[in-house]
């Protein structure tokens, strides 16, 4: 394949030809064997490689599909039983355990803690509020005009999207360099540190933002909230909701849902 | 987790070792899923579906896992949320036809679809790691000025050569293993 071909397949997959050069494109795919093999395989490659994208199966080989699809059609239903009935047997074994613990006990007291169980049981964990409240709704850093992309922007991005962290930082830190005052960076750096677990750092890049004069330096108030809550620093946490409350800051909603939620808590 | 450990425990539809991999997996899984548009009830469903899958693929091809259980996993199911998204997306737009299948023909679609991403993932590890780089760019759809501006290319035409050269032999590297001739786009 010449470059020119590879050129006109790229700007194919980008939707950049004109009307006439797409007809004159698909002309040929229909037309040509070895350019459509061509053109399938640098589809299936830009669609499989970048992120945004899924490349789906269209029409491929159908032997593997069918023995596939028969052994979907013969366990499919039955696995899913088994994996629902052991997801949610789990919890079925808790109750019983504590139930059985219960049922030594004098009747009175039985009474009194049954109660106490009940109000227990129907409590979230903390884990199971700080992933309801930690959908981090961050500002995307790539601008949307292309001419201003800075690719650690998007590397950064879709690193922290995914989920790898580590590696996150690395470009946040990068980009840092070149624009300290980036808040939105500042937070993203934060809320790396607090998934992997590096609360010290979270907590430090945190209190600069907060310390600082930057426009967004308010949000860091509820990203430290999410760290005590994570940590099971429930007084700590309360404390920031309080003040995010007070002065009406950024996810103030948030804070007074949340707070109502942990006030009473039992550990 | 050891990766082919909970693969051999898993496959024999043990519970407790269903329910050991929901215990770890599932909150980071839900946060993925909920971090990008979703809600519990998907979650779920792409859990449920992830480990199906994993089960159904090893019924035909007794494959291993070489890393950790659980980033296979979660890269699984990354994955079935991506495809679910852009389905979804494509629907809406409507910018290509979406051909429905039924369930089971569905699933086997993606199966397919997970494999032949791990042999391009694969494939791409053994270039370069100076094609890598650019390549990365490339596929994350960097404008070329940009790329030239932060690479030590000296100009479009120089990365767009190097891009050229670097899928080509992606290309060829893919095409000479031969799972893909029952993966490839006929």
């Amino acid at each position: 394949m010449s470059l020119e071909e590879d050129i006109l397949i790229e700007r194919f997959l980008r939707n950049q030809l004109s009307e006439k050069e797409r007809n004159d494109f698909l002309y040929t795919i229909a037309n040509d064997q070895k350019f459509k093999e061509k053109f399938l395989l640098e589809k299936q490659i830009f669609e499989t490689l970048n992120e945004e994208e899924w490349s789906y199966v269209s029409k491929i080989d159908v032997t593997e599909v069918e023995e596939y699809t028969t052994l979907y059609r013969n366990n499919a239903d039955r696995l899913k039983q088994v994996i629902h009935k052991a997801t949610t047997s789990n919890k079925r074994k808790n109750k019983i355990r504590r139930l059985s613990y219960f049922s030594a006990i004098a009747a009175v007291a039985l009474f009194a803690l049954l109660i106490n169980f009940y109000s227990q049981k129907n409590q979230k964990t903390i884990e199971e509020i700080y992933t309801n409240y930690s959908t981090y709704e961050l500002p995307s850093l790539v601008t949307r005009n292309p001419n201003e992309v800075d690719p650690d922007l998007a590397l950064a991005e879709n690193n922290f999207k995914n989920g790898n962290y580590q590696e996150a930082i690395i470009y946040i830190d990068k980009l840092l360099k070149k624009d300290k005052d980036n808040s939105t960076l500042h937070l993203y750096k934060a809320i790396s540190h607090l998934e992997l677990d590096e609360y010290s750092q979270a907590e430090m890049n945190l209190n600069s933002l907060i310390r600082s004069d930057l426009i967004d330096s308010e949000k860091g108030y509820w990203y430290k909230s999410l760290l005590y809550l994570k940590t099971k620093d429930l007084d700590k946490c309360k404390k920031i909701l309080q003040v995010i409350i007070k002065n009406s800051y950024s996810k103030n909603k948030e804070a007074k849902e949340l707070f109502k939620e942990i006030v009473n808590y039992k550990t | 987790m050891d990766g082919n450990f909970f693969l051999k425990e898993l496959v024999k539809e043990d519970s407790k070792i269903i329910a050991q991999i929901y215990n770890k997996n599932f909150p980071s899984i839900k946060k993925f899923i909920l971090l990008n548009s979703g809600n519990t009830e998907d979650a779920e469903d792409i859990f449920q579906k992830s480990l199906i899958q994993i089960i159904i693929r090893y019924k035909r091809e007794k494959f291993s896992i070489s890393g950790d259980f659980d980033a296979y996993l979660m890269a699984i199911c990354k994955n079935l949320w991506r495809r679910e998204l852009n389905l979804h997306k494509k629907r809406v737009t409507n910018v290509e036809k979406v051909e429905v299948h039924d369930e089971y023909i569905d699933s086997s679609f993606a199966l397919l679809e997970q494999k032949r991403q791990e042999l391009f993932i694969e494939k791409f590890a053994e270039i370069t790691g100076n094609c890598k780089e650019i390549l990365t760019l490339f596929f994350a759809k960097t404008p070329y000025e940009e790329i030239v501006a932060n690479t030590e290319y000296s100009s479009e035409l120089v990365v767009r050569q190097r891009v050229f050269k670097c899928k080509k032999r992606l290309a060829e590297l893919i095409k000479k293993d031969s799972r893909y001739n029952s993966l490839k786009e006929l």
